[in-house]
């Protein structure tokens, strides 16, 4: 008789999934800088669909998950991605030709829904992914309606103005246009 | 305004107000004397008994020092930034050290080791957290303590609901005074920086200390090139010490809090309380009385009533589920087939067996509720941010620690070797 964890899922299974995402991004968004907050932004949009599985607090830079920063690292470790850091500019993660390996342990719903995340929210930058998570998480977690979302994600970051804001939320269709 | 003294073991004396006494000596507040820090983690360091009671008024100190020092060195980022004047960072200075002191007024009977039995949380469909009764219990049960008092009338107002906003993140409540939740759940937070210190001081080890003076010295703000936020980091001058942390927290995790005899007591000890709560679950928030009602000696007695369990004996007797077999710490996938066959021998000779994942331990390096992020090293007039493992290898070369244990009953624990061998 066996204990009372689920034996059967790698632990190379989120790992997988990161390197599949930078893969993709990689492959549909070539030059464009893939940094740490790209990544975690995106793992947030899939955790809320129930795709991937990190627990994420909110901070005065968006939702961050912690889980997910030990993965990366442990991908990194097993030559999943690649991670550099250039000055003034942030972290580059690249895929390595090994992460097939891993992005096999990934199921077809899976991979589509990672698929089908880089192409609505790939083509958006770092900053711009931040405010649709930060609105994403105020709203999942709060319950702040969509008529104000704008206006609490502004309260939060100052720099950015509501209609800004509110540009960028329709465009990630998070408000109607 | 008259203030107050206690001693301390790890900072001396700590200070507070009228105000903040009287919250210190709300009966929720009190409870945290009846939990321990460490659960039993006794069992392995007799030493560890220290409570959530003294953690958390350390915290408050600790967090009102790193602001201090943070305000004073970084002041006009804070103004040019983030819009402070004197008047707002005087309140939030009040409004840290009061989320500093409740940050973990909601935790269950022997703190983290009982997460994993606390109930649905039905509007989300999650499991709820400690921070979701500490957050019911400051809007709710503390509300008056927190509003009403002449010293929170007169020179803050601040309210229950921003106490508990800063520690659930709720951006809508104190908008950019979140920027301050580093200090209660990061790298760099004032509830590591303590209980690094304190675990330390009582179990008599020194793998957790660092310089906290000279951390406090060189915390600096600074600018993330991938998003122009500002963030809470460490002067050049420092990053040794912000090493000398990080090393501490792994040191710690792998000989403390992942100790493989204190995680056999975690496993009893989740067991045997399932066991005698209704439901094998804690109340859950919309019974915060009855939760409440709930500490390690009120478990204690009901675990002394039921001796004919197996694992509240184990407690009782420390006799507990014995290690036969463990991943290193940061495994391959080699690692991981040979993991599946040594499980699939113990299933084959008829062996119970269990099997504990570092990654599902609280304290574990890589955990959310601890806010994660790299430290980062803050150079020049620029306030330029480069991660820490850009100067230290000894950080850059650390992997996410994932061990896997497995565990067998004491009486097959020979048999289990000889299977495995």
């Amino acid at each position: 008789m066996s204990g009372d964890l689920n034996h059967d899922e790698s632990i190379f299974k989120s790992s997988g999934m990161i390197g599949y995402l930078v893969k993709r991004l990689s492959e549909e968004y070539p030059g464009k800088q893939v940094g740490k907050t790209i990544i975690q932004k995106i793992m947030y949009l899939l955790t809320r669909n129930n795709i991937a599985r990190f627990d994420f607090s909110m901070y005065h830079y968006g939702p961050y998950s912690s889980e997910l920063s030990g993965e990366l690292s442990f991908a990194e470790k097993n030559g999943i991605v690649k991670i550099t850091w250039k000055d003034n500019e942030g972290y580059f993660i690249e895929p390595t030709t090994d992460a097939d390996r891993f992005v096999a342990l990934l199921d077809g719903d899976e991979r589509q829904a990672v698929d089908e995340a880089v192409t609505q929210f790939g083509k958006f930058t770092a900053k711009d992914l931040s405010l649709i998570a930060t609105a994403l998480y105020l709203k999942d977690n709060f319950g702040v309606e969509d008529s104000k979302l704008a206006e609490a994600v502004h309260n939060a970051k100052k720099s950015y103005s509501p209609d800004y804001i509110s540009k960028v939320l329709k465009a990630g269709k998070i408000l109607p246009n | 305004m008259k203030q107050y003294e206690i001693r301390d073991p790890v900072y001396g004396f700590i200070t507070f107000n009228d105000w903040e006494k009287c919250i210190i000596d709300h009966p929720v507040f009190q409870r945290l004397r009846r939990i321990k820090q460490l659960a039993l983690t006794e069992m392995v360091y007799p030493g560890a008994v220290h409570t959530r009671f003294e953690h958390s008024l350390g915290v408050m100190h600790l967090a009102t020092m790193r602001y201090d020092s943070i305000v004073n060195n970084n002041k006009r980022m804070l103004e040019d930034h983030l819009s402070y004047n004197d008047i707002g960072l005087k309140k939030d200075r009040q409004l840290i050290r009061l989320a500093a002191l409740l940050h973990d007024v909601g935790h269950a009977p022997f703190s983290h080791a009982s997460e994993d039995i606390l109930p649905t949380n039905p509007k989300r469909n999650k499991p709820y957290k400690h921070e979701d009764y500490t957050t019911t219990i400051i809007k709710n049960l503390l509300k008056n303590v927190i509003e009403a008092h002449p010293i929170n009338k007169r020179n803050c107002r601040i309210e229950a609901e921003e106490v508990a906003a800063l520690i659930e993140g709720n951006t809508e409540v104190i908008g950019e005074s979140i920027f301050w939740r580093v200090l209660i759940s990061s790298q760099l937070d004032a509830d590591r920086g303590d209980y690094l210190l304190r675990d330390s001081y009582h179990i008599g080890v020194k793998y957790g200390v660092y310089d906290n003076s000279r951390l406090m010295n060189t915390l600096a703000l600074g600018i993330d090139p991938e998003t122009d936020e500002v963030i809470l980091g460490v002067s050049r001058d420092g990053w040794h010490v912000a090493e000398a942390v990080v090393i501490a927290r792994y040191q710690m995790f792998a000989q403390v809090y992942f100790h493989k005899t204190r995680r056999a007591f975690d496993y009893h000890l989740r067991n045997a309380m399932k066991k005698t709560l209704n439901g094998e679950k804690l109340p859950g928030i919309e019974s915060i009385e009855e939760f409440l009602s709930l500490d390690d000696y009120a478990m204690w007695g009901r675990f002394l009533n039921q001796k004919d369990d197996h694992d509240c004996l184990s407690i009782i007797n420390r006799n507990h589920i014995r290690e036969v077999y463990s991943t290193p710490e940061v495994p391959n996938q080699e690692d991981e087939t040979e993991l599946r066959e040594m499980k699939s021998h113990l299933e084959k000779s008829g062996l119970w067996f269990h099997e504990d994942k570092s990654e599902r331990l609280w304290y574990k390096l890589g955990n959310s509720k601890n806010g994660d992020r790299e430290i980062m090293i803050i150079s020049g007039d620029e306030k330029n941010a480069r991660p820490l493992s850009h100067f230290s290898s000894i950080v850059k070369n650390m992997g996410e620690v994932k061990q896997i244990r497995i565990y067998v009953r004491p009486e097959d624990r020979i048999r289990a070797k000889e299977v495995l061998n």
